[in-house]
């Protein structure tokens, strides 16, 4: 049939046709697809899914194979970055730190009754048991040996030298300390000495033999011994001890004063 | 069962084209694989398996595409008509020229399916189109024309060693 000439131009018009009719029918937007192209998708989609997955891969080893080096420098530099920032932020905020402190103390020294001078502790004396701080004002800010040095806590120590610019203390806990303290609330005079050994605890000694000494207790400077002001926090008693007779009692005193973190201090000058 | 294993030849070129081509263009642009295989199947069989290929090979990839279907259809079966009628002895031992003919033949097809799709609604400018992806896409396509010349020489082979086909064109 097909051999014949006279049907070759009738087919050959009837699938232009049909291919025209077919394009037109299929050039708008098709929300639905016919089945045939349905399954040839669904056929070839498994195979489209793999190559494109095993590109990716492949794409992905190269890229990384390719930017190793600028990576690895890229690395090296925000590492350095970061240890840059993470310098600069501790600056900061232990600027932050030193700025509140800072507040509190002028807030202090604003409201105290005393004259007090503020000084920044830059030195302490090596070994630990020595109990000595360095403070950076000295004797052009009016500072001399003997003056008290107390914190916004309580007592720290005695002024022992003074040079221009600089002195040395002596701390409440030093052995060689001894300061006269007046228990809070039953108006007991003691000694407060400082501790023979390194527990920094600090010792007190009742002047009455009368004196009560009681666990919690209050222990304030008395004014006596012409050294430290009336009323300054010394520290709490944490301990009652009595000898083996009964006659003396000794306690053991928490200093007020956190002397293992001092960093700026006030030396109480005279009026 | 030659138009079934074209057919599935031509289905995994797409899926080439598509995929993994998307991920090595030049220039911005894909080789057009199915018409570099419409191409060597009429260089290797002539005409008749030239328009055979370009008719499957347009009526898949538009179907694989989901719209203007059968617009693809004319260019790639003129291609393989014309391709088809030029002897064979040109080709012998020349690659330059298989390469040359599928460059051609790719302006060629893209022409037609431009013009053509200028009478249904496809607002792209023909000159525009030539100049930005035809032109680069057909030297994709002429590079690997090659590759492709040879897979379809060894299929086309393998039919003939199966009895599937029968050499027609004229040597």
């Amino acid at each position: 049939m097909f051999r014949s000439t006279r049907w070759v131009w009738p087919i050959l018009i009837g699938l232009i046709l049909g291919l025209l009719v077919m394009v037109y029918t299929t050039s708008g937007e098709r929300t639905q697809i016919t089945v045939v192209e349905r399954l040839l998708r669904d056929a070839v989609s498994p195979l489209q899914d793999g190559i494109t997955s095993i590109i990716y891969q492949v794409t992905e080893t190269w890229n990384s194979f390719v930017n190793l080096g600028r990576i690895q420098r890229e690395n090296l530099q925000l590492k350095e970055k970061l240890a840059r920032l993470a310098a600069e932020n501790s600056l900061l905020q232990e600027s932050a730190r030193e700025n509140k402190r800072w507040a509190a103390l002028f807030e202090f020294q604003q409201k105290s009754e005393y004259n007090l001078v503020a000084a920044q502790v830059i030195g302490r004396a090596i070994p630990d048991w020595f109990n000595l701080i360095t403070i950076d004002k000295g004797e052009l800010a009016g500072i001399k040996p003997g003056l008290p040095v107390i914190t916004t806590a309580g007592v720290v120590g005695q002024v022992r030298q003074a040079t221009a610019n600089t002195a040395t203390v002596l701390l409440a806990i030093d052995s060689r300390s001894a300061i006269g303290g007046i228990t809070a609330d039953n108006r007991d005079y003691v000694l407060v000495e400082g501790a023979q050994d390194q527990s920094r605890l600090l010792k007190v000694k009742p002047l009455a033999s009368d004196a009560r000494l009681e666990v919690g207790c209050q222990v304030v400077t008395s004014g006596l011994g012409a050294i430290y002001p009336k009323g300054l926090p010394i520290g709490e008693i944490v301990e009652v001890q009595e000898d083996q007779y009964g006659l003396t009692v000794t306690g053991l005193l928490q200093p007020a004063t956190d002397f293992s973190r001092l960093e700026e201090v006030f030396v109480i000058l005279p009026d | 069962m030659r138009a079934l294993i074209l057919s599935i030849l031509i289905s995994i070129l797409f899926v080439f084209q598509s995929s993994f081509f998307s991920h090595l263009q030049f220039f911005g642009t894909r080789p057009d694989l199915i018409l570099g295989m419409v191409v060597a199947v009429a260089i290797t069989a002539g005409p008749r398996e030239g328009a055979l290929a370009g008719l499957l090979g347009g009526f898949l990839a538009d179907l694989l595409r989901g719209n203007f279907i059968g617009l693809s259809i004319p260019g790639k079966v003129l291609v393989g008509l014309a391709v088809g009628f030029i002897p064979k002895r040109v080709y012998a031992d020349n690659f330059l020229v298989p390469i040359f003919t599928t460059f051609l033949a790719v302006v060629c097809d893209q022409l037609i399916f431009l013009l053509l799709g200028q009478s249904f609604g496809i607002g792209q400018s023909v000159w525009i189109s030539m100049r930005r992806f035809v032109l680069l896409s057909a030297c994709y396509t002429a590079l690997l024309a090659p590759i492709i010349a040879k897979l379809v020489k060894d299929l086309y082979h393998e039919f003939q060693v199966r009895g599937w086909y029968k050499e027609q064109r004229m040597l």
